[in-house]
């Protein structure tokens, strides 16, 4: 069987470890307990026939407390950067660590996701200005892990592009 | 006492393997249970025989080039958990190598350290996360209440209708007009002012801004610099109480003149509460030992009682991010402790030291003769004690540079807020100056704090009302005189008529972020300037400098393109010039952005060559066309050997690896006869031409048709 290294990064509190246990789980919990380290989920997936493990790498989050470890990224088919649409500042925090992954990993397929669809929009960004950082990944979808709307969409689309 | 015993125990929780020539992993405690989750492993040879974590197998690509490196080394593979059925597994690994043959992997059981770290960052987080919703609520307010307030005929007419939208805010709104009448406010704004009534809420507000500082000199400031203020307050003589609040005051204008003035406010004093009782809880900083920031104020007070002299001297660690980043947490929580005892030793019996911030200390020493001069030695002498190299684990090696801010007592203040303030303002100045600096703190500062408050005001709004101007200075062929292309500059005269130079106006719009709007604005005025020249010279090219923030930014390229499309020039016309210091830490950004820029015509030139870290790896590697020689050396050549052997070397070196070579700064017909001696193909300089208007600069080019 395939198997592919997946990582999730972004800011604190934007919703990695609940897009990854929606995803291989199917379960969501409202409360917050920040992420330590690193944990790695399998997840088998079915694509075009073909047979894929994920290894996703869920990561701590970056912030004042965590940096930024590219040292994690080593090896990824591709990377994830989640922020949430409920913090404006989450999209500035997300590119900032886009910008740092890409220095050590300039062709590895990057994702843009933001996370917490459920909720009202609270960002001040245009649709303009967040569809020009968009356009930097290879691709980028709006989900929510409390429901689960595209968490499923948004793992066949990096299972499709690493297979 | 060996591994077997101390696990048996309980005081330790490890798996020890050692490894071996042949490149296998032999265990040393196979009787540890959870060591079989982690490895497979032959119970003869109790060799390992397959990796079953993904995160070992992955740290063990970094563990194998500290077995294999020749000296002593240790690296550490961060916390790590493994999902069992019951309780999961916190792990931290450690592989080390004693330099002398002897190789290991230390695999540890840190659920006691997870579990604390984890207790303390949900805490943090939690408060970041609270301080940032509410600043997000805030933001996103103001910015629709400054769309409604601009349209002052339809806001008068939707007036009931505004209210009804803010009423039920869990956000202060209070809106007075420009007679600084009440307009409008909200049910929070009452509750949080203690007003039961509209007179009373006003009265409160202005109550509240007298309290917290924010007067008619600082609203007259937002007033011209038409710029909204953010911050948070304490506001120690509230009715009913003390209390922090989250503050946000704007002047909404309307065809230049103002209309409104917007106040937002959020209690954020449970925030606070939270925030107090963990620090409170915690008077000692577990990591070093010694004093926390609550407990230090606590001192500071109990010195300033004494009222005799002494100083406060704050100590920043320069870029202590970067260990951590590079060599882990551990090893930086190592270093941390010898800071911390470094700075003990140096400070003696009578001083008093203790840890601020993540990189920040603060130490108090008494002083029976007190001066600018002798605070200052001291603060050289701190530095000097941590610039010997620090040992982490007894092996790995740094060296650290530390800024630091002084204020003394009682000549700068007598009061904690006071002397905090000003040694935090020095700090400032350090900081701003670059790495190990000491600044003393001196009324002075706070008059160029303001000086340079205003510069960067001035200049966001010089660059988004275009009054900048770009002069343009011929770069000449050194055996004929034909100007081949120009370097384009910024020049900024201010509306008092005042030419502010790009040494000053440049280095505040990096600091403060600027550069991204300035470096957009020089973009499309080069652009514009190379559509405008090619009616009279369709092959000269012109050069711009970029800042390594700018060209780091991963929209850079994209805004390249999209100029060059909108003013249909040809990239061929465009140079970059960036300076050295943009390969030392970014060096695989920079190249992918470099070779972008040159796929598409585009010309690179490296300034102030010579000056910078000048590596040869970077000029092998790098996609570079074109080397500038730096002024400096340019200038003394004609007295200094040195310097004509280091221009005939890079000549030589530029040569060699296909790069053409400008020469700056050439003054003098001496220096330009040595230059063409030595094959450099072009200059700039006064001796050609000084930097000069566009339209002096076409007028020159016709001149010479």
């Amino acid at each position: 069987m395939i198997q592919k290294k997946i990582c999730l990064l972004g800011p604190t509190g934007v919703g990695k470890t609940s897009l990854v246990r929606q995803f291989v789980d199917g379960i969501f919990s409202e409360k917050y307990l920040t992420t330590i380290g690193v944990k790695i989920d399998k997840k088998q997936m079915d694509i075009d026939d073909k047979s894929l493990q994920l290894l996703i790498w869920d990561i701590e989050g970056v912030d004042r407390y965590c940096g930024f470890n590219p040292r994690y990224l080593r090896g990824a088919a591709a990377f994830v950067i989640v922020v949430d649409q409920t913090r404006s500042q989450s999209l500035l925090e997300g590119m900032d660590i886009f910008t740092s992954a890409r220095e050590s990993f300039p062709n590895t397929p990057a994702f843009f996701v933001v996370n917490k669809s459920d909720l009202p929009n609270e960002w001040y960004w245009t649709s303009e200005e967040v569809e020009q950082r968009q356009r930097l990944f290879t691709d980028a979808i709006n989900t929510s892990a409390k429901t689960g709307e595209n968490v499923e969409q948004l793992f066949n689309k990096i299972a499709s592009v690493v297979i | 006492m060996d591994i077997f015993q101390l696990n048996t125990l309980g005081i330790t929780d490890c798996v020890l393997y050692r490894y071996e020539e042949d490149n296998t992993l032999c265990c040393l405690t196979p009787t540890v249970p959870w060591a079989f989750t982690l490895t497979a492993i032959d119970e003869t040879t109790l060799n390992v025989t397959d990796i079953l974590s993904l995160y070992l197998e992955d740290f063990l690509i970094d563990a194998k080039q500290c077995w294999q490196s020749e000296g002593a080394a240790q690296i550490s593979s961060g916390f790590w958990t493994e999902a069992r059925e019951v309780t999961p597994l916190r792990l931290e690994a450690l592989a080390t190598n004693n330099g002398d043959g002897e190789r290991y992997l230390a695999i540890k059981n840190v659920s006691k350290e997870f579990d604390y770290r984890q207790q303390s960052l949900q805490s943090a987080r939690e408060l970041l996360l609270t301080h940032h919703a509410v600043i997000s609520q805030q933001d996103s307010l103001h910015e629709r209440l400054l769309q409604v307030l601009k349209e002052i005929e339809s806001c008068k007419r939707q007036q009931l209708a505004i209210r009804q939208a803010i009423q039920h805010l869990t956000t202060g709104v209070v809106i007075l007009d420009a007679q600084k009448n009440l307009f409008l406010d909200n049910g929070m704004a009452r509750q949080v002012l203690r007003a039961d009534c509209q007179e009373n809420c006003v009265h409160n507000l202005f109550r509240l801004m007298k309290d917290v500082y924010v007067d008619a000199v600082f609203l007259n400031n937002l007033e011209e610099q038409q710029t909204t203020w953010r911050g948070e307050v304490f506001w120690q003589n509230a009715p009913g109480g003390s209390r922090w609040l989250q503050l946000t005051v704007s002047p909404v204008f309307q065809n230049g003149a103002i209309n409104y003035w917007v106040y937002l406010f959020t209690d954020t004093t449970q925030t606070h509460a939270n925030d107090n009782n963990e620090a409170q809880s915690i008077d000692t900083d577990l990591l070093t030992q010694l004093d926390s920031r609550q407990s230090f104020k606590r001192e500071l007070d109990k010195w300033l009682k004494t009222k005799q002299a002494f100083g406060l001297f704050i100590i920043d660690i320069c870029e202590f991010r970067r260990v951590n980043e590079n060599l882990g947490y551990r090893v930086g929580d190592d270093i941390l402790k010898s800071v911390a005892q470094r700075l003990k030793s140096f400070l003696g019996e009578d001083g008093y030291l203790a840890r601020i911030g993540g990189n920040e200390f603060a130490l108090l020493t008494p002083f029976t003769c007190l001066s600018d001069g002798i605070v200052h030695d001291y603060g050289r002498g701190l530095q000097i004690a941590l610039e010997d190299v620090f040992i982490a684990f007894g092996k790995a090696e740094i060296t650290l540079s530390a800024n630091i801010g002084i204020a003394a007592f009682p000549q700068h203040g007598s009061t904690t807020e006071d002397l905090l303030k000003d040694a935090g303002l020095a700090l400032q100045f350090s900081k701003y100056k670059g790495k190990s600096e000491v600044t003393v703190y001196r009324t002075q500062l706070k008059t160029k704090q303001a000086e340079l408050a205003n510069i960067e005001a001035a200049l966001a709004k010089a660059i988004s009302d275009n009054k900048l101007a770009i002069h343009l200075q011929p770069i000449v062929d050194l055996s004929c005189g034909d100007i081949i292309k120009c370097e384009a500059l910024a020049r900024w005269t201010n509306d008092e008529g005042k030419v502010i130079p790009p040494d000053v106006f440049i280095p505040i719009a990096e600091k403060s972020g600027l550069i991204f709007a300035l470096g957009d604005w020089l973009l499309h005025s080069v652009c514009k300037t190379v559509k405008e020249l090619a009616k009279y010279s369709p092959n000269i090219r012109v050069a711009m400098n970029i800042s390594g923030r700018q060209i780091c930014a991963p929209d850079f390229l994209t805004k390249i393109k999209e100029a060059i499309a909108h003013y249909d020039i040809s990239a061929s016309q465009l140079g970059i010039e960036i300076t050295e210091t943009v390969f030392i830490h970014r060096t695989n950004t920079v190249a992918v952005t470099l070779a972008s820029l040159r796929a598409i015509g585009i010309t690179i030139s490296i300034d102030d060559f010579g000056t910078g870290f000048s590596s040869l790896e970077y000029l092998k590697r790098l996609p570079i066309d074109e080397l500038k020689i730096d002024r400096s050396f340019v200038r003394d050549l004609c007295v200094n050997n040195d310097d004509k052997v280091i221009i005939k070397s890079i000549i030589g070196l530029a040569s060699n690896l296909g790069l053409t070579v400008v020469a700056e700064g050439v003054e003098s017909d001496e220096q330009h006869h040595f230059l063409l001696r030595q094959h450099c193909v072009m200059a700039q300089g006064y001796l050609f031409n000084r930097p000069m208007p566009v339209k002096q600069f076409i007028d020159l080019l016709i001149a010479r048709q």
